[in-house]
This record gives C-alpha cells, sequence and structure tokens, in this order.
C-alpha cells in the first residue's frame, strides 16, 4: 500500500502538485464524502416529503418527477457517482488494507458494488401489471367466424354466419359454482350464463340462457326463461345447436408500465390499439390550450394554465389514423373531472339563456335552454324556484303566458251529457256540486311540480288532490296534468289504488298555475314573468344585462345571454387540491389532445383508463369521427411492453378469515403459453410471486365482490410484473456491508486487542503503539490517520 | 401585636391555601362531574348495578375476521363513537346492550362525540353558516351548537338533520382537511345505529358448519327485534337456520325475556335472560366455540388495558437509575434493576399474551410495534447491562429502556385508538411470511437502540451543559478532552483497558454517556442496515421491486444516512462527544418522522408499519 501524494497535515501543499493530485486530494477528502452524504441525505428528504416538516413545498413535483423518475435523474445519480470516487479515492490512499481494517474495506467495497447493482437495477427495471380475465366465450354461430367476448358482467357480443344472429350477454357470472349432480358433483368451478337472443326478420326463436362451466363442456346446456332447463322442456339439453359457445383462456401478452402514460388510438371494430407513449408529458401540473378549456371552481386556483405540445411516439406506425391526421398533446390535467354543459355556438336552433336571480341576499346564476322539457329547479337558499325559458315568435302565445286562463278542472260524469268546467279557485273553498249528478268535487291541494316517480323529471307534471262525495265513500282523486292517463285514486286509509274507485266520474285539471319564474326571449323580446301560487301572473319586459326588479317578491332578476343556437361542450372541472385523493394516482387525470385533419382541427379530453379493456379500474374510450367520415376510438392509459409470454388465469380463489369478509390472501393459479400449448400451473399469492423467464409475476389487484350489488367479483386477477436485473449484485453489495461493518465494530477490536497482547509480551512499547495506530486509522481522528508517524511518536512521547 | 398579625397572616395564608385547594378540586371535579352526565344510559343505577353481565361479557362474537369476546367487540366499536371521559366510565357492554335494546333512547341522546375541537368548531360554524343561508337560523339552537363546540357530544339526529348532512357532505370533500373526521363522525353514527350493533353481534356459531364460515347474528335466530316497544311482539324463526328448533326457541325466548326485562329494568330477570343466551350461544356448535379460558384471558387483558399501565413501573425504575448513575449507589442500582426486570417481565407477559389471543406475532400495526419495538429494546438492553456491568457505561441501557419503554407504554395507555391497540387480523401481504418475524423486528428494534443513543447523547449535552456552567464556560473543552478519549462504542470495551490504561474505566460521565451512545448507534447502526436490506428482500418477493423510493425506504434511508454521517464526522472533529450527540439526536428525529409523520402524513406502501 503506497503512501505516495498524500497530503502533509500541517505542511503546506506543494506548489507543483498537479492538477490531478489537487483534484484526487479533493475527492479523497472525509469532508468532501460527507458533504456528498448530506447531499444525498437532503436529496432524498426533499424527494420523498418536500420541505415538510419545516415548509410545505413539493419540490419534488416542481419538476414534474415521480419518486421513481427523481432517484433516477441526473443530479442524483452525479451525486452518487461523486460519493463513490470519494469513498474509492480515499479507502485506496488512507486506508491500509490490513487484516483490521478488512471490514471497512469491504463496508466501502459494499456500497460500491451496491451502486453498481442498483445502476443496473434502476436503469433496466421494467415493471407493471396487467389484469387477467379467468376466461372468454367464443361464440360461433353456424358456418360464421368465431367471435371471442371476454367474461365481464358487462360484455356482450353479436355473432352470425350472414342468415342468422345471436346477441349474446352476460347475465351472471358465478366465481364458485358447486356441481351438485354427476360423477364430479361437490366440485367448484366458474360458471357462466349467457343469454342469447337470436336476431333476423321472422320467427327467430326465444331467447334462452346458456350455462357453461369452465373446465367442465359436457355440461353445457340451456335453460329457457320462465319454463326451465331446456332438456325438460324440449327433450335436448341446447336449444339451438347452431350456436355454439365454448369458454376458453383469456390470455394477456402485454402488461401496462407503472407512470408510463400513451395514448392507444384504433378504428372502431379492430381489435389492435396504436400505442403512442407520452413521454414528457406533466405529472402534477394543469396544463391546458386555452385558459377557457377547463373549469376552476370558485374560490380555487389561479392555475398557470400554459398548453403544452407533445407529440406521441407511436411505437408502430407514425400515422396511425393515417397521414392526414395529426394528433397532438397540449393539455394535461391530474384531478379533473369531465363537465357537460351547454354553451352558446354551434349551428343547429337551439335558444340558449344564461340568467342570475337574486332573492335577498343570495344570489343564484344558471343556464336555460328553450328545448328542455321541464323547469329548472334554482335552489336558493332553502327555496327552490322554477325558471323556464320559452324561446316566443308569435306575440299571441306571449300574451296567453302573461295573461293565461283561469285554472279549472273539467268534470265529467258518465251518463250525465257534457261536461261542468269548474274554475280551481271555487273549487278550493269548498264543495262544489256537479249539476245533475249526486258528486261533489273538492280541491284538497295543489301540487304545481308533481314528480312523477320512475317515470320522467320533477316538474314534468301537476297535481290537484280533489276529494270526490257521492257515489259511497268518499274517496281522494290525483288528478294529474297533463298526463291525465296517470290519475290515481287514493282509498279512506290513505292506499292507492291500482284502479280508480269510481271510473264513472272523469276529471282533468287545465291551466294549473305554475308558480315560479318564466323568462322568454325571441322575436317578441326579452320578458321575465313571473307566477305564484295562486295563478297571479306579474310580467316585466327586460334588456340584455339589466336587473329587472319584482318588489312584491323582493327578486331581481337579470338576463346575461340569449343566443339561438347552443351546443353541448365537455370540459374538465379541475378538482381543487384538498379534494384530491391522493392515493387516486393517475385515476382522475386527463389529457387534452388537438387533432388536425388539414385545415380542421378540433381539440377534446380524454380521461384517464387504467388498462386498454374493461376492468373495475376503468375504460373509458372516447369515440370521434373523423372528416373522412372513419369512427375512431381513443383512450389515454399507460405504454404497454410483451410479457415473455401470454399468460392466461386457470382459476383465482379468494381467502378469507373467520366470517368471510376479510380478505386474508388471493391464489391465482395461471399457465404461459409455451412451445404452442399451455405450460404448467403456477400458483401466485402474496409473498408467493412466480418466475418466468427474468421476470417476477406477483399478486397485485383483484376484482372484489361487490355485495350491495350483488356482483360476486373474481372475474380476473392482477399481476404486477417486474425484472430484477442487478438484483443479486445488490444483495451482494448489502451482504458486503453488513459484513464490513460488523468486522469494523466487532472483530477488529478483538485483533487489535490481540495484537497488543501479543506486542505487549514480545516487544518494546513503540511498535505496539504503531501497530494499534496503523490499524486503528477509521476510528481515529484524521490528524493521526493523516500523520501516523507523527501520532506514533507523540503517543510514544507520552509513554512513561 | 405580632402574635396577633402573625395569627392573621397565618390565617390569611389558610384561606388561600384553601380557597386553592378548592379551586384545584373544582378544575378536577366540576369537569368530570360535567362529561360524567353526558351520557345517559336508558336504564337506571339500580338496573346498571345489579344486572349480571359477567357471563355474556365473555361470550365470544365473530367479528373482523376473529373470535373474540363481546367485551372486546363492545370495547373496540364503542370507542368509535364516543372516547369521551364519559363514555369510558360506561361499562362497554352495559352501553352496547342499552344501545341494542332500547334504540329509541339513543336516536336524540348525545352519544356521539367528536373528539377534535377544530373540527366541531368548524363543523358548528358551518351550521350556522348554512342555516343563516337557508334562512333557518334557531333550527338547531345558537345554545345547542355552543354545547356542542364546549362537550363534543352529538346525537344521530343533529346528525341526521339536513342543515347537518349538507354541512358534512361539504367537509367531506375537503379531503386533506376534514373528510377524515367526517368520516370517522359517519362510522360513528352508523355503529350507533341499533341495527348496526345487532348485525356486528354474530354471536351464534353455524351448526355443522367450518372454522371459516359466517356466525349468526341473534336476529338471525330469534328475528327481528321491532325497534319500537309499542309495536307488535317479536316475530320469531324468520331466518332459516340450521339451528335445532329447540335452541332456536330457547334463544328466541331469552333474547325476548331480555328484552322485555331491560325495558322494565329488572334485572334479575335481565340477568337470567342474559346469562341463558350466553349458554345457548356456546352449546349450539361447541366444536367452533372457543375455549372459555381463552375469552376470559382476553377479557382480562382488554380489561386491564392490554398492560400498558406497566408505563408506572418503567418509570418507577427511573429514579433509582438515575441515583445509580449520577452518584454510583450500589442499593440504587440494584433496586432500579430489580424494578426494570420486573417491568419487562410484566411487559413480556403482555406481549405474549397478545400472541396468543391473535394467534400471530403481535408486530404488525402501531401499537404492536411500538410496545413490541420497547420490548425489544428492553432485552438488548438487559443483555448489555450484563455484558457491561463492570463498566461504567452499566445503568445506562436499563435506564434509556425504561425511558423508552415508558413512553412506549404511555402511547399505549393514553392514545390507544390513534396507536389502534385492537388485536385484528393481518392484511395479506403480512399474513403467513417469515419476514414479518425478521424484518420488522429488526427494524423497530433498531428503532429502539436509535432511541437509547438519542436519551445518552440528550444526557451527554446536559452534563456538558451543567458543567460548562459551573465552570463559566470552560467546560465545553474539558469534556471535549475527555470524550476523546473514546475512540468507538464496543471497541472502547473491547480495548479500554488496554488503551485508556485506566482511564475509560474510570471515565467520569460525560465519557461514560457518549461512550453508552456510541454503543448503541453502532448496534443501532447495524440493526437499521440489516433490517432496511431484509425489507427490500421481501419487498422484492411481495411486490416484485426490493426497492422503490417509497417514502417510509427513503426515511429509513435517511436515518441510516444521518448515522452514517455521524461516524465519518466523528473521525474528522476535534470535539466528538458534542458532534456525536447532536447527530445522535438528529438521527432520532428522522427516525420518529419516519415512525409517526411518513405513516400517518405521507403516503406510502408501507403505511401500515
Amino acid at each position: 500500500m503506497t503512501r505516495n501524494g498524500i497530503p502533509h497535515a500541517s505542511g503546506a501543499a506543494p506548489a507543483s502538485r498537479g492538477l490531478v493530485t489537487r483534484l484526487l486530494d479533493l475527492l479523497g477528502n472525509t469532508w468532501f464524502g460527507v458533504a456528498m452524504l448530506a447531499l444525498v441525505l437532503v436529496y432524498c428528504w426533499i424527494g420523498s416529503a418536500g420541505t415538510a416538516p419545516f415548509g410545505s413545498w413539493f419540490v419534488r413535483q416542481t419538476f414534474e418527477k415521480t419518486e421513481l423518475e427523481w432517484f433516477n435523474w441526473w443530479p442524483f445519480s452525479l451525486m452518487i457517482a461523486l460519493m463513490c470516487l470519494s469513498l474509492i479515492i480515499s479507502t485506496l490512499r488512507r486506508i491500509p488494507l490490513t487484516l483490521p481494517n478488512l471490514g471497512v474495506w469491504t463496508t466501502h467495497a459494499g456500497i460500491i458494488v451496491l451502486a453498481l447493482g442498483s445502476l443496473i437495477y434502476f436503469g433496466l427495471k421494467k415493471e407493471g401489471d396487467v389484469v387477467v380475465y379467468r376466461r372468454q366465450a367464443v361464440i360461433k354461430a353456424g358456418n360464421g367466424e368465431p367471435v371471442a367476448m371476454t367474461l365481464n358482467h358487462r360484455a356482450m357480443a353479436v355473432a352470425g354466419d350472414g342468415t342468422k344472429s345471436y346477441r349474446v350477454r352476460v347475465t351472471e357470472l358465478n366465481p364458485d359454482y358447486e356441481l351438485l349432480t354427476g360423477a364430479d358433483a361437490g366440485k367448484r368451478t366458474y360458471a357462466a350464463q349467457l343469454l342469447v337472443e337470436p336476431m333476423g326478420h321472422g320467427d327467430v326463436g326465444q331467447p334462452f340462457i346458456r350455462q357453461l362451466l369452465a373446465g367442465y363442456p359436457q355440461y353445457t346446456e340451456d335453460v329457457i326463461p320462465g319454463q326451465g332447463r331446456a332438456i325438460k322442456v324440449a327433450g335436448k339439453s341446447l336449444v339451438d345447436e347452431d350456436l355454439d359457445i365454448s369458454l376458453r383462456y383469456e390470455p394477456q401478452d402485454r402488461m401496462f408500465l407503472y407512470g408510463h402514460p400513451a395514448l392507444h388510438v384504433r378504428q372502431l371494430g379492430s381489435e389492435q390499439w396504436a400505442e403512442g407513449p407520452l413521454r414528457g408529458l406533466p405529472r402534477y401540473h394543469e396544463r391546458a390550450a386555452s385558459p377557457a378549456d377547463v373549469i376552476v371552481s370558485e374560490g380555487d386556483g389561479p392555475y398557470s394554465l400554459r398548453p403544452v405540445d407533445l407529440k406521441p411516439q407511436w411505437t408502430t406506425n407514425p400515422h396511425p389514423l393515417g397521414e392526414n391526421v395529426d394528433i397532438r398533446v397540449t393539455g394535461f390535467l391530474p384531478a379533473a373531472q369531465l363537465e357537460e354543459r351547454w354553451e352558446p355556438g354551434g349551428d343547429e336552433f337551439n335558444p340558449l339563456m344564461r340568467f342570475s336571480v337574486v332573492l335577498g341576499s343570495i344570489a343564484e346564476r344558471g343556464t336555460l335552454l328553450a328545448s328542455a322539457s321541464h323547469a329548472t329547479h334554482v335552489p336558493i337558499g332553502n327555496q327552490v324556484l322554477d325558471v323556464d325559458f320559452d324561446w316566443i315568435e308569435d306575440p299571441e302565445e306571449l300574451s296567453r303566458k302573461i295573461d293565461p286562463e283561469p285554472a279549472a278542472l273539467t268534470v265529467r260524469v258518465a251518463g250525465r251529457r257534457g261536461e261542468q268546467r269548474v274554475p280551481l279557485a271555487d273549487a278550493r273553498g269548498g264543495p262544489v256540486a256537479i249539476r245533475g249528478t249526486a258528486y261533489t268535487i273538492q280541491v284538497v291541494d295543489v301540487y304545481p311540480h308533481w314528480t312523477l316517480s320512475g317515470r320522467a323529471s320533477p316538474g314534468d307534471a301537476s297535481m290537484v288532490l280533489v276529494r270526490i262525495t257521492g257515489s259511497g265513500e268518499p274517496f281522494l282523486r290525483a288528478v294529474v296534468w297533463p298526463q291525465v292517463e296517470l290519475s290515481q285514486d287514493i282509498d279512506e286509509s290513505g292506499h292507492r289504488q291500482q284502479k280508480l274507485i269510481d271510473e264513472r266520474i272523469e276529471i282533468e285539471a287545465t291551466s294549473v298555475p305554475r308558480p315560479g319564474l318564466t323568462l322568454v326571449a325571441g322575436s317578441v323580446g326579452l320578458h321575465a314573468i313571473t307566477t305564484d301560487p295562486t295563478g297571479k301572473v306579474v310580467s316585466m319586459p327586460a334588456t340584455l344585462g339589466q336587473p329587472v326588479v319584482f318588489p312584491a317578491d323582493g327578486m331581481t332578476v337579470t338576463i346575461e345571454a340569449v343566443s339561438e343556437t347552443a351546443r353541448l361542450s365537455s370540459k374538465p372541472r379541475i378538482i381543487p387540491p384538498p379534494q384530491r385523493d391522493i392515493r387516486a394516482g393517475a385515476s382522475s387525470s386527463l389529457v387534452q389532445l388537438e387533432i388536425s385533419e388539414g385545415e380542421f382541427s378540433r381539440r377534446l379530453w380524454l380521461e384517464y383508463s387504467h388498462y386498454t379493456y374493461s376492468s373495475r379500474a376503468g375504460y373509458l374510450p372516447t369515440r370521434l369521427r373523423l372528416t373522412d367520415g372513419r369512427l375512431v376510438e381513443l383512450l389515454y392509459s399507460r405504454e404497454t411492453v410483451p410479457l415473455p409470454a401470454p399468460v392466461a388465469l386457470e382459476t383465482f380463489t379468494l381467502e378469507t378469515y373467520p366470517g368471510g369478509n376479510r380478505e386474508r390472501d388471493f391464489i391465482s393459479h395461471v399457465r404461459f403459453r409455451e412451445d404452442g400449448g399451455w405450460g404448467e400451473l403456477r400458483e401466485v399469492r402474496s409473498n408467493q410471486p412466480t418466475a418466468y423467464k427474468g421476470w417476477w409475476f406477483f399478486q397485485s389487484t383483484w376484482d372484489p365482490p361487490d355485495p350491495e350489488r350483488n356482483y360476486a367479483g373474481m372475474n380476473y386477477t392482477g399481476l404486477g410484473v417486474g425484472n430484477r436485473h442487478g438484483v443479486l449484485i445488490q444483495l451482494l453489495g448489502g451482504i458486503m456491508t453488513v459484513v464490513g461493518t460488523f468486522w469494523a465494530f466487532y472483530i477488529k477490536p478483538v485483533l487489535l486487542r490481540r495484537r497488543l497482547a501479543a506486542a505487549a509480551g514480545s516487544a518494546p512499547p513503540d511498535p505496539a503503539r504503531r501497530a494499534i495506530d496503523d490499524a486503528s486509522v477509521p476510528l481515529r481522528d484524521e490528524s493521526s490517520i493523516e500523520t501516523p508517524t507523527h501520532a506514533v511518536e507523540a503517543n510514544a512521547g507520552r509513554q512513561p | 401585636m405580632i402574635s396577633q398579625a402573625h395569627r392573621t397572616d397565618t390565617h390569611d395564608r389558610r384561606r388561600l391555601l384553601t380557597r386553592f385547594v378548592g379551586c384545584l378540586i373544582a378544575l378536577v371535579i366540576v369537569p368530570l362531574a360535567m362529561t360524567d352526565s353526558a351520557v345517559q344510559l336508558s336504564v337506571g343505577q339500580p338496573f346498571t348495578e345489579s344486572v349480571d353481565l359477567e357471563q355474556i361479557r365473555v361470550t365470544a362474537v365473530q367479528e373482523g375476521g376473529r373470535l373474540k369476546t363481546f367485551d372486546s367487540l363492545a370495547r373496540e366499536r364503542l370507542k368509535q363513537v364516543n372516547r369521551s371521559r364519559s363514555a369510558r366510565s360506561i361499562d362497554p357492554v352495559l352501553l352496547y346492550l342499552d344501545m341494542m335494546l332500547v334504540p329509541e333512547h339513543y336516536a336524540s341522546a348525545n352519544v356521539i362525540h367528536i373528539r377534535k375541537k377544530p373540527f366541531r368548531m368548524k363543523l358548528t360554524q358551518a351550521v350556522r353558516s348554512e342555516s343563516d343561508a337557508q334562512q333557518r337560523r334557531g333550527v338547531i339552537s345558537d345554545a345547542e351548537l355552543e354545547r356542542i363546540d364546549e362537550t363534543g357530544l352529538v346525537s344521530p339526529m343533529f346528525l341526521d338533520h339536513p342543515v347537518v348532512r349538507h354541512v358534512l357532505g361539504q367537509l367531506e370533500q375537503d379531503i386533506m382537511r376534514t373528510g377524515k373526521e367526517v368520516d370517522k363522525l359517519r362510522t360513528a353514527r352508523t355503529i350507533a345505529d341499533a341495527r348496526v350493533l345487532r348485525a356486528m353481534w354474530r354471536v351464534v356459531p353455524p351448526p355443522g358448519g367450518g372454522a371459516l364460515d359466517e356466525w349468526m347474528t341473534i336476529e338471525d335466530v330469534a328475528g327481528r327485534l321491532p325497534d319500537i316497544p309499542a309495536h307488535a311482539a317479536v316475530q320469531t324463526g324468520s331466518a332459516t337456520t340450521a339451528l335445532e328448533p329447540q335452541a332456536a326457541m330457547q334463544i328466541s325466548r331469552a333474547w325476548t325475556d331480555l328484552s322485555q326485562a331491560w325495558r322494565f329494568q329488572d334485572a334479575a330477570a335481565a340477568s337470567q335472560a342474559l346469562n341463558t343466551l350466553a349458554s345457548s350461544f356456546a352449546s349450539v356448535e361447541p366444536a367452533l366455540y372457543p375455549e372459555g379460558g381463552r375469552l376470559s384471558w382476553e377479557h382480562w387483558y382488554y380489561r386491564n388495558n392490554k398492560l400498558t399501565r406497566t408505563w408506572l413501573l418503567y418509570f418507577l425504575a427511573l429514579a433509582p437509575l438515575l441515583m445509580a448513575i449520577a452518584y454510583g449507589f450500589r442499593w440504587a442500582r440494584i433496586l432500579g434493576l430489580t424494578i426494570f426486570v420486573i417491568a419487562f417481565a410484566l411487559h413480556t407477559f403482555s406481549l405474549g399474551l397478545r400472541w396468543y389471543l391473535a394467534g400471530r406475532i403481535p408486530n404488525a400495526n402501531m401499537f404492536e410495534a411500538v410496545i413490541s419495538s420497547a420490548w425489544f429494546g428492553c432485552l438488548v438492553a438487559l443483555v448489555l447491562e450484563y455484558l457491561l456491568r463492570r463498566w461504567p457505561v452499566k445503568n445506562l441501557s436499563a435506564l434509556a429502556a425504561s425511558m423508552y419503554a415508558m413512553f412506549a407504554m404511555m402511547l399505549g395507555n393514553f392514545m390507544p385508538v390513534w396507536l389502534d391497540s385492537d388485536i385484528g387480523v393481518l392484511m395479506p401481504v403480512l399474513d403467513r411470511t417469515i419476514w414479518l418475524y425478521i424484518h420488522t423486528n429488526i427494524i423497530i428494534a433498531s428503532y429502539a437502540l436509535i432511541f437509547f443513543a438519542a436519551v445518552t447523547a440528550v444526557g451527554y449535552l446536559l452534563v456538558r451543559l451543567v458543567a460548562s456552567l459551573r465552570a463559566g464556560g470552560g467546560g465545553a473543552a474539558m469534556y471535549a478532552g475527555a470524550s476523546d478519549a473514546v475512540i468507538g462504542g464496543a471497541a472502547s470495551i473491547i480495548l479500554g483497558r488496554k488503551i485508556a490504561r485506566g482511564g475509560y474505566r474510570n471515565a467520569g460521565l460525560a465519557t461514560s454517556l457518549d461512550g453508552a451512545t456510541m454503543i448503541f448507534l453502532e448496534l443501532a447502526f447495524l440493526s437499521l442496515w440489516v433490517g432496511t436490506l431484509l425489507g427490500a428482500v421481501w419487498a422484492d418477493v411481495s411486490w416484485g421491486r426490493p426497492w422503490g423510493w417509497d417514502p417510509k425506504e427513503v426515511f429509513a434511508l435517511n436515518t441510516w444516512i444521518v448515522f452514517l454521517l455521524l461516524l465519518h464526522i466523528r473521525l474528522k472533529v476535534k470535539d466528538k462527544g458534542f458532534w456525536t450527540a447532536i447527530l445522535a439526536i438528529v438521527g432520532c428525529a428522522v427516525m420518529l418522522f419516519n415512525w409517526i409523520a411518513v405513516n400517518f402524513v405521507i403516503v406510502g406502501l408501507h403505511s401500515y408499519a
């Protein structure tokens, strides 16, 4: 071990030292290593926790880096490289390779090995996941092409051979079906029930359910709804033997990389997606082509909504939709929700109005469409104001609005000629006799905005509750207007009757006043009209942007904008940061695309889908018609890479704790495609991955049951997939550091003690001291390290 | 005159003293009395005092994936409803039964406690504003809102009020600040519903069923108990069960009897019905029923606060150990170590009992990790005390361990909900893996050692400070020189006799503290690194990635880097003792930040550990 070039601790550096020597001195200085370590510490801290607990600046997010990217960034690599260099130089120059110092050498070497292993590991690391469904149904109708349908609870497919076609839908999937009869009784398997609806002209046959059991094709049978098993009803297991449906594996051959966004496009009908990784897409900050392209909630923001300009790096074809179609990413929102709303614009006649209303101290705004079938409910404090928008061209129509007919009930009685018109106001006052009959009617209550549960939106109808006497027991009739046919009778005890109690008497209500606000536009000009519950109407002319005051109601109305045309726009509303779920990851992110076709271009937002196919994690493709008529699908998801071999799921089992509602383990049995067939069964469960061609497959996600929706789940397993290059080198480095540290802390002193004991017994004191000093440098003061001879001399001088 | 003045003075002082004591009593008693009257049972004191709950208390209930006692269930779930002092003073089994049997009483009773004052202030403030906005001021009176501000107690009826629901909906959206509290409140509201309490009370094992099969609720067997007593008699036998008709009838009848007796506050009849129920549950399917001993032990463990009051023993050990360190009294050392060993024995028993009750190693949640960490620390301290019994660093291990275990046990005792002290089942990734035994234990042991080092480091700085004050500023140099004699932790011990030539053996307190800090740090450094590496191996097996820069991983690395810095800085600087102490404290702070802030604030894959 040479000590040439080591500076003298107390002396000045010789002027003749070269640059290399100075550099070596600098890098080999312990303080330099300490400074690098401190920098690594600071870098790690702010990368993980930002400036917490001393502030709340998320430094890493400012630089748009994920954790993996932050620690794969060049500043960190540079620091680690300098630290390793410092370690190597200082070890070589300062620490003699002796038996006691073996620990320090091993530790330092271990750190270098660990760093090298990590360089390989992180440099080559690919990790992601894949969802593998249990089965697909392969549907073959007659001589037609087979159609594959992945078995999930929303699956549907159409198969045919030109003469006959079938629509097949999943009605039930049972992950744990028990075979009750036959030689396999007691065994459990995956079962699918498919509703088959024959399609075509004439008598194509009735719908039936086909039941299929995974692994037991011999038990496939049909059930005729309402009648029972086909074997019992029709004497044969299958209703329609032209239709062949079988269950097969649903293998996956690609995995989705974590944290690698990509755009996927395909023409509708195509199975294959073209994939364009979006490298450089922001991760944490809002960007948009124009601030007008997003909605910011009141009190939120401001956001610096600069555009991005990113071209997907298409992996297969540089122009997946043709050379004429250019797709660029112009915006990104980390957390937003698409909201549809009407805006002025477009070509179609569709009058739209924006208004505001102030009642007391509360102000509300709204947008109305003249084409809306019912009034808009505007909540103001604890009241609800019903606001309608009418586009009126005919002055007479306006007159009818301003001066409506008085509300009345029209009564017809079987056997009595003609009808009697009873003003609503009269019938409210007390019973009114129907002339020529024994009937009397009395209005009990009026519901101007009656909710027709399950039939239509609120506000569609009015209801007048009328008490009728004269034929047996008195009863109540709910007279609905204008949907007369929905009128119902209510008996004494308050029960609604399926049929009218007395069909001889017919009552219609007309012109029932609807309290609220009606805003009018059109060639008749702008008007604001209020109606009170008694039917009293107040009309005021209005001017765009000018408040109209209704003193009696204490209400001020302003028509802010009117447009003859309107179009539905879909804009994302940014989720304010305090409302964001930080565990949601990319799941609520959106990208904005600009799609140019020659001169024509348009922008649209795409929501995130975790995979390019359906799963519980969400699947939200967007359809778009190009100018040439082609219908395409666009999907914002993740970059994929091929798996070493297609992987299929044989079974997927959930193990629970006692009681069945706490998961204990998830067990996937998978097979890999090998030599044209399926390989051996491999088990994957928590803490027990399976390795295949250098990749590890481990249990990652699952399809959870949802008892509230009567959904049994367990239709797919989610497998994490990752490569592990360099892991063994990392492990070796780790072991070396542990062994070395143990040696330095506990073995070395023992060696020194023995050396001392030996020296004390056989030699004069000076060599003994020297032995200790040579060996114990890492534990001693730097001054004694750099000038061992002096230290020994100094120590020796202090010997008694 | 003098005598009179003296008497007056004495009299005044007595009066002042009386007033002072009176005020103190008022300060302590009045709030207790006020809060104690807050949760009112539907039954009176004569009933509660004479009803026999001892058998039903240790009835087995299947909940949360395990079989526990009814007492455990009542404690665990009602804790989510109300953790106020007043609720803690009520027998949870009594309260649970009362809430199940007399639900109408609890609809308007202030039984739900909003613990965090800032949140409840925010809630009441928002309710006021919303009431104004909806022009419904006064619907919930200001006095009521003020009472809620003060006590935090609300009724289900309050939470169901449209204005409150609206406000909660708004507060829920603020995930960062109030969302979690709204979730807790909603959970409390759900649990406070008698139907939910009855649905959780799965007390009847399925006849002929397996160990994993779901147990039945009382209503599965006996039918629905009407929520309003004025309604018809109990409908019996509505559920389809494989239960023997006779057993079903017996349970059904006892349940009806209990309901009636409870409402009529007939303690004797209620006790009889409860005991009949308890024995009936056990006899339905004896093969599935846990043995009585285990249930009794669980009840004992829960009733005794999971033995976390052991902190008192650790606390008692501190004084004699400090005296032994400061003055070298042999009797103090013996006394301190004796108390420490007794506390450790109790600590060991508590963990062993928990292991037996949980059926797995108790290191899987925050409470278990904290208590186990302290246990490992104490174990290491005992070994060190034996190995270092002839060195000046003796007693320091026991002192640091007592302090750490005391804090750990105090956390468990006073903050059981924050730490989650309930016995639960393991999540899949922790279940049936040897790594839980290896990685977790090594890491939590290293945490204990890091804390020990911080204790002795603080001691070192204090001793220096005192010396510095005494010496008028010259102490630092004096002790810097003293600490310079120690070249390392274990090395000092192994080489001490030779190198220091008697110096270290008879070293001063500062040198001993510095030496002990290094001994702990070396062990902590090594165990933290080994634990982290083994964690990486586990992560590789479990998640397919040995290292993912998860915040927990990064902060384990950060802690280790601090000690790496310490070891190298100690090589370079003159004043080794000072910098060692400072960095040991910094390392401990980083460790605690990792354990607390990273776990509870910064989300990562390790959020359960």
